[in-house]
């Protein structure tokens, strides 16, 4: 009995251990970024490094007096969800078409779109360039959520028709048996039963644009449109180096991340595994 | 016969908005980037000359494309090796009961979410040299007794991107084996304790079935974003020092922008996706023999 | 499943097929080559007014005449490099007094880190956008111009008092006889130690070795602070070999790169970088000037302006830096001659891009830019750190009081200043020296610095890669 318990506890404290151990090494770096951005400049620029004379958030305020922080972060915010919603209503069919019809092009179909996703993207930097520029749509936020949109396909579709394999056909076909057509029963029966797919496609694809640096480096020049990567490369490569004040908008451009993770916890380890099997 | 057409009619109709987007950005700037291999184009110029293979023999020829894929390989697959290994662990235990399981589940997804250059932002700081925390701790501490430039060594910096890389992005695995484990019926584990199977039996024969299939695809698609992956190299050390950090993606943006030699990037381009197909399929043909797709 | 599909006829499966590809390459094809057929440039008989005609896929061809109507309008972005804020607000405010005189005028800052703005700028190029107001180093715009990138302005450059600018600055922006570019400001490194650390700034290659490695104590202290990437690395192999008499090009434009006195350079370097300089800055760029203000190096060569201004970021009071720093002339190598040696100097342009439609108000704008109150303004927005580039400015700025405060420094700064030279023009006008910026020879700085080359034949394959590339570039003309 003894033993069984001494077993228990000893089981405990090592899962504890494990976890803590875990999220020093997830976690840590991001809490010691956060402390550092709070650093007076005088004890942040000496080395060796020294616990600071006074925690102060005058990294935060110089961030939003000397840089357009706010517009920077909403163009941000806004580019991801416009290119997301283009995305998920284009992927969602093409991944549903993929994944339902006996058409003979859809292998092929499916194999260029890998092709596409291995394609290493400075190919095809300057074409997409030139394409904007005639189109009007550079130095505009809507091209570059339409190019986001678009460059993330391949890889959604990919995710969103292994979701729509995982659907029972047998209820489309008698949703059809009823009379309802493709695109109804597309979007009254299929879509509300694989929302956990949806939101799974969706959060990739907000990360993806939340952190993409080059097209949005070279699509957009003016300052009022820039997202926030191309804005903390500036700050990280400029002639002047302020790296304390990079690490507090880091911090925050770290955060929303957090939240949303948080809302779509459970939608998202349900929703990976089953997109991924088929995938 | 009739349900055929229809089939095609509906497919056409779902999949077709897809293909145009994609013939934009997708399908016809490759087709471009080929025409482009074939020509001297740069990018100091306004007109370039047809010239057929000679940059693809170029290539052929760089000791520093060879270099550049053989770094490539190496960064690719141990990168994706350890977003496996390290995610399976930490999703095993997050997968234990104790206090606090939801709340520490979502915090360690978060160097997934956090933008690459945000990451990049700390991890170069924290390997700074000499300046850095991590050189500090090691000196202090007696494990190393000369402080280590990290990100400009020859010996170092491929593997400290290697791993900023996989930090990033070992929460993919870790979601991906939560999710799956999810789907084992708890019912199998009393039964296979009533059998007095021990942990690594039942790891072997009830949770590892049931994670396989998740962990080939996830690893699959690790491979090939691994493969492509440009960020961390570029805002940590753009390839160096004397480019023994230099993948291929980096090897391309350097002949593009440095060189401006849009022909010859584009024909490293085209020559690195052939690469990756092979590899890319001789690895699905590989994973449909062992999981008998 | 495939038995059905197998009887898709052959006609079927052929004609989706190209109807997929065909979209995709003719929707392609016809956006690219409805491209923007660059620009038109009708010049009539007998007069100067020259009118661009530019084409577009959505806009109407719009036809700007040049006229000298006093009424300015257009959306014009200016393109500079300069990101700390204090000269990003100098901007602003010279922008802002324009715009309350010309109301229909919109100007936009539009600032671009170093590391990208020159492919920012050959992408636009390419495409036929670009800046209207462009700021950046002469060999960058050496580049522009000979690629047709400029324009040039003599109107301009006539109108504000051409006695005002010292001519050794106009020569090198005069170009076929015609003013392209006016300099904006220069300043050049010194050689900055530590007051508090070392008594007597060193007179010698030697010296300076035994008094960096003196001063060395890893890792806490380092004796000196060398970055061996992007134009970093350039900047102090430049100054050396140029103390020690070495030069890129020779009086007739070749290479003359592997010669006696750049070996010595790059020795000398080495030799501090090995034993006396941090490893880890490396791939450091310009950034690595902050890696002083915390205080655990001796001696290194940069602007001792910009030091300042670094200071200010990292919170170190004016007192503070000038009990712990001082300046000096950089030590003369052993081949070279008081007489010849040069630093390395900052030289920055300002020019006004081609292809645009809006040149008058952007010529306007840098006539209004020019007026000596307004230049001043942006000159003393980083006080020591920018020297001007007219006589009349130069007075004005040297009245801020930072001068005073900084006198120990400010003859030091402005000599060396003034015997300051850029990589690639040491003789002058060379349409070719950005061959030197490409990133070969800092690549092979590190492969040296790296124990994979030799110096000799590091240098050696220095001076052969440069010399073919420029061959290249002579082909391309």
């Amino acid at each position: 009995m003894a033993n069984k318990l001494f077993k228990h506890y000893a089981y405990k404290i090592m899962i504890y251990f494990l976890v803590i151990v875990i999220l020093l090494y997830m976690v840590g770096p991001f809490v010691y970024m956060i402390f550092a951005s709070l650093y007076d400049k005088r004890s942040f620029w000496t080395w060796p490094p020294k616990w600071p004379d006074e925690i102060t958030i005058s990294a935060y305020d110089w961030i939003f007096k000397y840089t357009n922080f706010t517009t920077y972060y909403i163009n941000s915010l806004l580019v991801a969800f416009v290119s997301m919603i283009i995305n998920l209503f284009i992927s969602s069919l093409a991944g549903y078409g993929l994944a339902r019809f006996k058409w003979r092009l859809n292998d092929l179909i499916m194999k260029i779109i890998i092709f596409t996703y291995i394609f290493p993207f400075f190919g095809l930097i300057i074409p997409i360039f030139r394409l904007f520029y005639n189109l009007g749509l550079y130095d505009s936020l809507f091209g570059l959520s339409i190019l986001y949109a678009i460059f993330n396909m391949p890889f959604n579709i990919i995710i969103l028709s292994g979701f729509f394999q995982m659907f029972p056909k047998e209820i489309e076909e008698a949703a059809k048996v009823d009379g309802a057509s493709n695109i109804m029963t597309f979007l009254k029966i299929v879509m509300p039963n694989i929302v956990p797919g949806i939101i799974t496609a969706a959060l990739f694809h907000y990360i993806w644009c939340w952190g993409e640096y080059y097209f949005a480096a070279i699509l957009i020049s003016k300052d009022a449109l820039r997202t926030l990567p191309p804005a903390l490369y500036s700050l990280m490569r400029g002639e002047t180096v302020f790296y304390r004040e990079l690490l507090a908008a880091a911090s925050m451009v770290a955060f929303p991340a957090l939240i949303i993770t948080l809302l779509t916890q459970k939608f998202l380890i349900k929703g990976l595994t089953a997109g991924a099997i088929k995938g | 016969m009739k349900k055929i057409a229809s089939d095609t009619k509906s497919a056409l109709f779902f999949i077709l908005p897809a293909i145009i987007c994609l013939a934009f950005i997708y399908f016809f700037p490759i087709f471009l980037c080929f025409y482009q291999s074939l020509t001297d184009e740069s990018l100091l110029r306004e007109t370039s000359n047809f010239i057929g293979l000679n940059n693809y023999f170029r290539l052929l020829n760089d000791a520093d494309f060879y270099r550049a894929i053989n770094n490539t390989i190496i960064w690719a697959f141990t990168s994706s090796f350890l977003q496996a290994l390290i995610g399976l662990g930490i999703a095993l235990i997050l997968n234990q009961e104790f206090k606090g399981r939801t709340v520490s589940r979502v915090l360690v997804i978060l160097p997934w979410t956090t933008p690459i250059i945000v990451i990049c932002v700390l991890w170069a700081w924290l390997f700074a040299h000499p300046a850095g925390i991590i050189n500090y701790l090691l000196v202090a501490s007696g494990v190393i007794g000369q402080s280590i430039p990290w990100l400009a060594s020859k010996s170092y910096s491929l593997w400290i991107t290697c791993f900023v890389w996989t930090w990033s992005s070992t929460p993919l695995f870790v979601i991906a084996v939560l999710g799956a484990l999810q789907s084992v019926p708890p019912s199998l584990y009393d039964a296979a304790k009533v059998d007095g199977a021990n942990a690594f039996q039942i790891f072997r024969s009830i949770v590892l079935p049931h994670i396989l299939p998740v962990f080939s695809v996830m690893f699959t698609l690790r491979l090939i974003a691994s493969f492509n992956h440009f960020s961390t190299i570029f805002f940590l050390t753009e390839g160096g020092p004397a480019g023994s950090s230099e993948t291929m993606p980096i090897f391309i943006f350097r002949r593009f922008w440095k060189e401006y030699d849009l022909g010859y990037a584009a024909a490293a381009s085209i020559t690195n996706m052939a690469l990756m197909y092979i590899i890319w399929s001789s690895y699905s043909f590989l994973r449909g023999k062992l999981l008998g797709e | 499943m495939s038995q059905e599909t197998k009887r898709i006829g052959r006609r079927t499966f052929i004609n989706y097929a190209s109807a997929i590809i065909a979209t995709g390459v003719i929707v392609g094809t016809a956006t690219y080559f409805a491209a923007p057929k660059g620009e038109v440039t009708v010049t009539a008989p007998g007069t100067t007014v020259t009118k661009t005609v530019t084409t577009t896929l959505t806009e109407k061809p719009t036809v700007t005449p040049t006229t000298t109507t006093p009424i300015l309008k257009g959306d014009l972005e200016f393109w500079h490099s300069y990101t700390q804020t204090v000269r990003i607000d100098a901007i602003k405010e010279i922008i802002n007094k324009f715009t309350s005189q010309h109301p229909d005028v919109k100007i936009e800052q539009v600032v671009i880190p170093w590391g990208q703005a020159f492919e920012k700028w050959l992408t636009s190029w390419k495409t036929g956008t670009g800046p209207d107001v462009q700021s950046g180093t002469v060999s960058v715009f050496y580049g522009m111009q000979r690629l047709g990138a400029a324009t040039p302005i003599d109107d301009v450059f006539k109108s504000l008092n051409p006695s005002n600018f010292p001519t050794a600055f106009i020569d090198g922006l005069t170009i076929n006889g015609q003013i392209w570019a006016l300099p904006i400001y220069s300043v050049g490194h010194q050689l900055i130690y530590r007051r508090d650390w070392i008594d007597e700034p060193p007179k010698t290659w030697d010296d300076l070795y035994e008094i960096a490695k003196k001063n060395t104590d890893k890792p806490n202290k380092y004796g000196w602070a060398m970055a061996l990437n992007e134009t970093a690395g350039l900047n102090q192999l430049h100054l050396w070999m140029r103390m020690n008499g070495g030069e890129w090009f020779d009086k007739d434009g070749n290479i003359n790169f592997n010669t006696k006195q750049n070996i010595e350079a790059v020795k000398h370097m080495m030799r501090l970088f090995w034993d006396c300089s941090p490893e880890g800055l490396m791939t450091k760029g310009t950034a690595y000037r902050a890696e002083l203000t915390k205080g655990y190096i001796a001696m290194t060569t940069e602007a001792m302006g910009w030091f300042i201004t670094d200071c200010a970021t990292a919170g170190i009071t004016d007192k503070e830096i000038l009990e712990k720093w001082m300046c000096a002339w950089p030590p003369i190598g052993p081949s070279g001659d008081k007489k010849d040696a040069r630093t390395w100097g900052d030289y920055k342009e300002i020019c006004i891009g081609a292809k645009r439609p809006y040149q008058d108000t952007a010529k306007e704008f840098l006539k209004f830019f020019y007026q000596d109150e307004n230049y001043v303004s942006f000159i003393n927005s980083m006080p020591l750190g920018m020297i001007p580039c007219t006589y009349s400015g130069q007075q004005l700025a040297l009245k801020h009081p930072k001068y005073e405060y900084f006198k120990e420094y400010v003859p030091i700064i402005l000599d060396t200043t003034n015997t300051s030279d850029e990589y690639g023009i040491e003789h002058g006008y060379n349409p070719y020296c950005a061959i030197v910026q490409t990133g070969y020879v800092e690549e092979m700085l590190q492969k040296i610095a790296l124990k994979e080359l030799s110096v000799e034949d590091g240098v050696a394959k220095i001076d052969a890669k440069l010399r073919e590339m420029l061959e290249e570039e002579k082909k391309k003309q």
